[in-house]
């Protein structure tokens, strides 16, 4: 362990604000990308080890609790001791669980695997982490560009990293297919280094502030709440729309090629959206962009119910969403940075993500229960749109100053 | 000029954009078919 502990202290020393963001960014890449590949699995594993679509279904639920569950406490394990040792422990989890899920013979196991594993792993070695880590070695000023950067690598890892886990299966199984994506998220390990360090107290920041002082103050402040608020309804949309839109297409009779070309649409703008809303952060009022960027949700999601639905509304209408899918991400992370400082940025970005787990779970949840009731998404879509102005509307009266301690440093 | 190029910077990424909507198009079908967003976030 002391040869470990060495290396990590040594890229700890070496490390450069553009190798922070590029090994940011490529882990985000791996961890994210395998884990939306999830779903491709679903087919074969079910009929080799015998279980139904709910079974596999509950250990990507049990992924997703677990994985909303531990941002707020992972957070503050790599505030506390740098990110590198918590995305080196995380990828090292994301291996095991990925290799036991390609040995396991029952449905526990995939509770397990699947589940719990990789649901903690991926809390360990995805945006609140790795961006808290970011976020302290880039000046204030570039800052939402950085964030951009590391949240369009996880865009990149959902437009390549699932159809290039497709092929694997079609060619290699689902066996060997997990070893494969074990190998590539083991790279996370080696690109932790890049991000290691135990986080240094920024000058600017001043007196040394605990843990306890540093969530009390974010709960007393107004805008803490507001942005969580917002990040929830990001959730809610992202979800909704990943879950039951290819399931609205083909109630609606559009065809496969369709479906499929709006899936890669929203991966493709989706790394444009993140990196180019992480720009403008920089030269914009951040609360100011997300207010339009949820009121332009809004807007498109209405438009594409008024218009009559063709291949070609279905695909613009992807696309666009797809470019304002994860822009949500460097601007609320920029926020709290500005807000509140960098030094317990993961922990206090840990929980307003998981605020936004919350709303996905209301997303993909809620829109189904509502969809088997009224037998449409009526109701579902309109929610979206009401929430998008809502989420528009708690935005505006956001204070972006830093808060009282930052200034008097 | 610093600028403008930090604006247009993601077109560097139009070759990776073809090798994913190439990887896309050559998996379309499975991936449709699994329904793979409703497990996705």
């Amino acid at each position: 362990m002391t040869g470990v502990k060495r290396l990590f202290d040594w890229a700890s020393r070496v490390k450069r604000p553009w190798i922070v963001i590029a090994c940011a960014a490529f882990i985000v890449t791996l961890a994210m990308g395998v884990r939306q590949a999830f779903g491709l699995f679903l087919p074969p594993m079910s009929i080799e080890l015998g279980i139904d679509r709910g079974t596999f279904g509950l250990a990507i639920a049990i992924s997703n609790l677990v994985f909303g569950l531990a941002q707020p406490f992972v957070g503050a394990l790599g505030d506390k001791y740098g990110a590198g040792r918590v995305v080196g422990a995380g990828a090292l989890l994301y291996v095991l669980g990925l290799i036991g899920a390609a040995t396991i013979g029952s449905a526990f196991g995939l509770h397990l695997t699947f589940g719990l594993m990789v649901g903690l792993a991926q809390a360990a070695t995805t945006f609140v982490v790795v961006l808290g880590a970011v976020g302290r070695v880039v000046p204030a000023e570039r800052r939402s560009l950085a964030f951009g950067i590391v949240t369009a690598g996880g865009s990149l890892g959902q437009f390549l990293v699932v159809p290039f886990a497709a092929m694997l299966l079609g060619d290699v199984g689902y066996h060997m297919a997990l070893i494969v994506l074990a190998g590539l998220v083991a790279l996370c390990a080696v690109l932790a280094l890049g991000v290691a360090g135990k986080p240094a107290a920024p000058a600017e920041e001043g007196p040394r502030q605990s843990l306890k002082e540093a969530l009390r103050e974010a709960a007393g402040h107004r805008s803490y709440w507001l942005l969580n608020a917002g990040f929830f309804v990001c959730g809610f949309h992202v979800a909704f729309i990943a879950t039951h839109f290819p399931a609205y297409l083909a109630d609606k009779g559009l065809g496969l090629t369709i479906g499929a070309s709006a899936l890669a649409l929203v991966g493709l703008f989706n790394i444009f959206g993140s990196y180019l809303f992480g720009l403008s952060g920089d030269f914009w009022r951040k609360q100011y962009v997300l207010s339009g960027l949820y009121a332009a949700r809004g807007v498109v999601i209405a438009l594409f119910l008024v218009l009559p639905l063709t291949p070609l509304t279905a695909l613009v209408f992807a696309a666009t969403m797809g470019f304002l899918w994860l822009g949500t991400v460097p601007l609320t992370s920029g926020l709290v940075g500005q807000i509140f400082g960098v030094r317990y940025l993961s922990t206090l970005y840990g929980i307003v993500f998981l605020s936004h787990q919350v709303g996905s779970f209301f997303g993909a949840w809620a829109a189904g229960w509502l969809y088997d009731r009224t037998g449409t998404y009526d109701a579902a879509w309109t929610a979206s749109i009401l929430l998008a102005f809502f989420a528009a509307l708690v935005h505006l009266p956001i204070r972006d100053t830093p808060v009282a301690r930052l200034q008097s440093v | 000029m610093r600028r403008a190029a930090l604006w247009l910077a993601p077109l560097a990424l139009l070759p990776v954009a073809a090798l994913g909507l190439w990887l896309w198009a050559d998996q379309a079908t499975t991936i449709w078919l699994t329904g793979f967003f409703a497990a996705c976030l």
